[in-house]
């Protein structure tokens, strides 16, 4: 696989991000928040924000995520809990056997509930544990667009998350600096849209496992400078590959989807069981996920609008219809799909969506079990065995 | 003999009965949050799915291996076509199993309702939302809804309410499983018919002697078969009362008269563990006060995350209080395991006793 040279760029903006993390100075103030949370408030406000899901696939791509869910476990943590959760729990309650000891101690906890159930209850179990304040933004679920009623709820939920911020830190939202955010937000998504689109070329000069490892700046860092500054540099290597005829480095016989989040602990041991065989995954669904569009007018409202709308907090009919658009605008000749263990709104449709689109565009689907952060889930003969005879039928194997 | 009486028509929901009731259609309801007054209001004739052992069990080529009992089971018969003669079938955005349910039931092209329910019944701004999300479906969903018709079914379940609660205060003077039996078959036929049942079990026990045993809670998710209260039978332990969402969760007790009731019904309800805020904690104690227990077991059904959470909490709440307690897993139904840890927990409740 050829390197994309910006992943150096890429290490220094995640380092620099986890290392100011934890140097202290006067009046800063930490919080943790889900993937799904709108950081843009909190960046106004100048509060630090902490992701344990990152955190979690960082431990996991690291292979040191075992020891830390097995640390959950035996405070009394199902091992079929999200292991996410169970990874960066293991990792509060003992922080020396974590990665950098764990994240930070967070002066608040922010949890949106717009990328699944679970996150409503590891951030209580956080805030018990922890003693630290929790605000909990509902989201809920929308078929199609938000309805008003549920833009109205949510809106009125973001105010109160303002209160919240302004009454706990005694600082002011300024209208201009969350402006200044959105804007730079935004930005940031549409590149980062462009980035993936970037795969519909043959060949095409990125593959999933890049976009995962390059989705950790639009996560965390969206809304600054350095998270526009690296996806800047990303697109133009991309465009001059292109330019170039240049491809991910090698073969690209069956262009591929994947739908679910990585196996962190095994991200390019599984991409090369597929490589092996001339399998490319042009695109996946999961770093789609941060591809958001804001509306113009009220920021509170645009922003509960936006944060409605994030693909897995919409229905059965958006997920098949958003597939679907992937499949077919990325030219791919089959469609992987990780049953993760961990992550439910994700995985308990998947057989079902399979149905669908082997009925609708007949193109075959594979359905991997696995899990993203637990390695005791993951059997490599058994995939190895599934992933070959999936490729001879899309016809890498010849 | 009520009882047996009441048995043997309790038993009757174990068939599928779908057909319609007089001139109304079935809607079958999968979630207790859903109070059946609402659907009824619309039209149709509210059955409660509950989950059950049943086989075979069709769901691995529509669920995923790690999906819990309670999805299998329902998923399961609608692959088996025992729900073809429902009409309607209503949701409720309680946990992600639910929700994919729903995915799942109207990919298969079923006419479905889902109330996009809040997880948070804590704040103004959640109840408003939630009244909001029931008018809707009450005014978009192509149904005929009327406030008159609501009435008139507000009236036939305050009835039931009133009898499920009597009958719960009686619960230690009848076979474990009968109780359980009785609550599903309520849920599951004409509130007319559950009524007569009920009223001829209430007058019944009133007079029967309380059974002489050991007396715990029973907390966590559903039960889906009869074993785990046969079993408590054999071991002489009495379910004093419980949080289970099949049971005494979906029956708080008070009648609704309004529209805006439904709404506050639910917030006021013993918390689903999916809820955020929910006050289960205090509920715990409440449950505890009311009933003094001897200990408490705790089910959980494999895979199903909000109890798995929720577990954790309750165990620390109990051992701070020095109850003593079991937790139970199952994947549906009780296995000898179950039964030799139960008789475990029953000899230390005894030595307990004695010393």
């Amino acid at each position: 696989m050829s390197r994309l040279t910006s992943a150096n760029h890429l290490k220094k903006v995640m380092s620099r991000y986890y290392t100011g993390l934890r140097i202290p100075s006067p009046g800063k103030r930490i919080a943790w928040v889900t993937s799904g949370a709108p950081i843009e408030i909190l960046r106004a406000m100048n509060i630090q924000v902490a992701y344990p899901e990152n955190y979690a696939a960082l431990c996991a791509a690291r292979r040191q995520s075992q020891r830390l869910m097995e640390i959950a476990e035996s405070s009394g943590l199902s091992e079929d809990l999200c292991s996410y959760a169970r990874c960066h729990i293991g990792s509060v309650l003992s922080p020396q056997a974590a990665p950098w000891k764990g994240l930070p101690r967070p002066d608040v906890l922010i949890c949106c509930n717009n990328i699944c159930s679970t996150v409503t209850l590891w951030y209580e179990y956080l805030a018990e544990i922890l003693e630290v304040p929790l605000f909990f933004l509902d989201t809920p679920r929308v078929d199609g667009s938000p309805a008003p009623h549920q833009v109205a709820y949510v809106k009125r939920q973001l105010e109160d998350l303002v209160c919240f911020l302004e009454a706990r830190f005694r600082r002011r939202l300024d209208e201009q600096t969350l402006a200044a955010t959105l804007k730079t937000s935004v930005k940031t998504a549409r590149l980062w849209a462009e980035i993936r689109n970037t795969a519909k070329k043959r060949p095409s000069p990125i593959e999933a496992p890049d976009l995962f490892i390059a989705m950790a700046p639009i996560v965390v860092l969206r809304g600054t400078r350095a998270a526009l500054d690296y996806y800047r540099l990303l697109h133009e290597e991309l465009l001059l590959r292109i330019e170039n005829g240049v491809g991910v480095g090698r073969d690209e016989r069956v262009r591929l989807v994947w739908d679910n989040i990585a196996i962190w602990h095994a991200l390019f041991r599984v991409n090369q069981m597929f490589a092996t065989h001339g399998g490319v995954f042009v695109a996946d669904t999961y770093t789609g996920g941060w591809t958001f569009e804001l509306k113009e007018g009220d920021p509170l409202e645009s922003m509960a609008h936006a944060y409605l709308s994030v693909f897995l907090n919409k229905g059965f009919a958006d997920r098949l219809a958003d597939l679907e658009k992937s499949l077919s605008e990325y030219s791919a000749e089959g469609l992987v799909m990780h049953a993760n263990r961990s992550c439910k709104p994700y995985s308990l449709i998947q057989p079902e969506l399979a149905r669908q689109i082997s009925k609708r565009m007949g193109l075959p689907v594979l359905l991997l079990e696995c899990d993203m952060a637990d390695p005791r889930a993951y059997a490599e003969e058994q995939l190895r065995l599934r992933i070959e005879a999936f490729m001879e039928q899309v016809g890498g194997i010849l | 003999m009520p009882v047996q009486h009441a048995e043997e028509r309790a038993l009757v929901w174990q068939e599928p009965g779908w057909d319609r009731d007089g001139n109304m259609p079935s809607a079958a309801v999968f979630c207790g949050e859903i109070l059946p007054e609402m659907i009824m209001a619309l039209g149709y004739m509210p059955k409660r799915v509950f989950p059950s052992v049943s086989y075979p069990d069709l769901s691995p080529v529509t669920l995923p291996p790690f999906s819990c009992a309670a999805a299998k089971s329902h998923v399961s018969m609608l692959l088996r076509g025992e729900l073809d003669d429902v009409e309607l079938f209503v949701f409720s955005d309680t946990c992600d199993t639910m929700i994919a349910l729903h995915s799942i039931f109207q990919s298969r092209g079923k006419k479905t309702i889902r109330l996009a329910s809040p997880r948070s019944f804590s704040t103004n701004a959640s109840r408003h939302y939630l009244l909001s999300e029931i008018q809707r479906i009450t005014t978009t969903s192509e149904m005929r809804f009327s406030e008159d018709s609501f009435q008139r079914a507000a009236a036939l379940y305050a009835r039931l309410r009133q009898l499920l609660s009597a009958l719960a205060e009686l619960r230690d003077r009848m076979p474990q499983d009968v109780f359980f039996k009785i609550n599903r078959y309520a849920w599951s036929v004409h509130p007319e018919a559950a009524c007569a049942v009920l009223q001829d079990l209430v007058n019944e026990l009133s007079t029967s002697p309380r059974r002489q045993a050991f007396r715990v809670l029973l907390l966590g998710s559903c039960v889906l078969g009869p074993g785990l209260f046969q079993l408590l039978d054999r071991l002489k332990l009495v379910v004093a009362g419980d949080n289970m969402c099949d049971a005494q969760r979906m029956n708080p007790g008070w009648p609704v008269a309004h529209l805006s009731d439904v709404a506050a019904l639910t917030c006021e309800r013993p918390p689903c563990p999916c809820k955020h805020g929910g006050g289960a904690s205090a509920c715990l104690d409440r449950l505890l006060a009311a009933h003094d227990p001897d200990g408490v077991i705790i089910h959980t059904q494999k895979f199903c995350d909000p109890h798995s959470w929720d577990l954790s909490r309750v165990k620390q709440r109990l051992a701070r209080l020095g109850v003593r307690y079991l937790h139970l897993e199952t994947s549906g139904e009780v296995s000898e395991q179950h039964r030799l840890r139960l008789e475990s927990f029953c000899e230390l409740l005894d030595a307990e006793r004695r010393y």
